[in-house]
């Protein structure tokens, strides 16, 4: 799953039991057809995240955020 | 939040027992005053040229004379690649001492100019600690009885600002490894981050092991920078701890906090830590003490 919530609401429990990836400004560019201006920060509210059978990216080693 | 009935996660929490993987943008975050710099000084501040450092970026100055408090965190409202020089949005509290040239040479080894570090990065972990209680990174482990299966936490932290993290008066860090026992092909790394200003500890790693820290600053935080407890196979290349000063609730005569820099397998007394190495790091601007570890015995060369 693909955040790309400019902010999300104030989220009391996100547990992760997959894949959820901040989205790539390439990504975002190319295949959703935002423009550059259309970019803005990221942000995601939370009291508890929890990592439990997943993942949570923020850019790559190859590719930094 | 509590997990497996034993470990307290506490609130404002990212527990993994999982996979975090965080990259942001590599930055400069190493600098040497190239001037003195005085009390309330604002411009023509001289630090090293040609560093990606813009307007709006926060930077840390770490003293540099006998009285550890005089720390100076400052924005940036200016900086010229070519000369180096910088001017602040506000002036500076405090003297920090600064030269064209290290002072290896006359101090046996010991650079003694200012070092300024930036703490702005692109990826951020921001708590909110006006309650005393802000946020924490945890990786542990976890029983799932259910599905009779163990989940161990795997975290990657390259170029990451964490800062408002830890808990006042407690043992929650703004970073905590507890419980974490991985495998090499596993280990856990953070790397070119900035993890400042929070009211309790910096990093907690505690009954786990594979931890690599690299280039990282751990500044402003209370008590202690760093503690390290009945952990093994630790490395600390890099890393800069500053600005810890001692407990703002220590009312009661005659009581002593303990406070250091680096708490290494000393914090609760002597606690089977092995293989751990700290090479190239720092402590500055500490309260009491800079590294507490226990020494080894005459002719041992391994510990």
């Amino acid at each position: 799953m693909i955040l790309d919530l400019t902010e999300t609401p104030i989220l009391a429990m996100l547990q992760v039991n997959g894949r959820l990836t901040f989205i790539d400004e390439e990504v975002a560019i190319n295949q959703e057809g935002r423009t550059t201006s259309d970019i803005t920060d990221i942000t995601l509210h939370a009291y508890h995240v929890f990592v439990r059978a997943g993942e949570l990216n923020i850019g790559t080693e190859e590719k930094p955020f | 939040m509590v997990l497996d009935g034993a470990l307290e996660a506490g609130n404002k929490v990212l527990v993994n027992v999982g996979s975090v993987n965080f990259y942001g943008i590599q930055r400069t975050q190493n600098a040497r005053l190239r001037l003195p710099v005085q009390v309330g000084q604002i411009n023509d501040i001289m630090v090293d040229a040609g560093l990606d450092w813009v307007a709006g970026d926060e930077l840390y100055f770490a003293p540099t004379t006998i009285q550890m408090h005089h720390s100076d965190y400052r924005i940036i409202e200016s900086y010229s690649s070519s000369t180096g020089l910088l001017t602040l949005t506000r002036g500076l509290d405090h003297y920090h001492y600064g030269a064209s040239k290290s002072t290896a040479g006359q101090y046996n080894g010991a650079d003694i100019r200012c070092e300024v570090k930036l703490l702005t990065r692109n990826v951020k972990i921001a708590g909110d600690d006006t309650d005393g209680w802000g946020g924490t990174i945890l990786t542990t482990t976890m029983l799932e009885v259910d599905a009779l299966q163990t989940r161990v936490g795997h975290i990657v932290m390259d170029s990451v600002q964490v800062y408002n993290c830890s808990q006042r008066d407690t043992y929650k860090a703004a970073v905590r490894f507890d419980l974490a026992y991985t495998a090499e092909t596993r280990r856990n790394f953070i790397r070119n981050s900035a993890i400042h200003n929070g009211l309790g500890w910096g990093l907690a790693v505690k009954d786990s092991s594979h931890v690599t820290v690299e280039n990282t600053a751990f500044i402003g935080f209370r008590a202690v920078g760093i503690m390290i407890h009945s952990s093994k196979m630790l490395n600390f290349d890099g890393v800069f701890v500053a600005d810890v000063p001692e407990r703002e609730v220590v009312a009661i005569d005659k009581f002593v906090d303990k406070r250091s820099g680096w708490a290494v397998c000393s914090y609760f007394g002597e606690s089977g830590c092995d293989d751990i190495s700290i090479i190239n790091s720092a402590a500055v601007g500490t309260v009491w003490a800079g590294f507490m570890m226990y020494g080894h015995e005459c002719g041992e060369s391994s510990t």
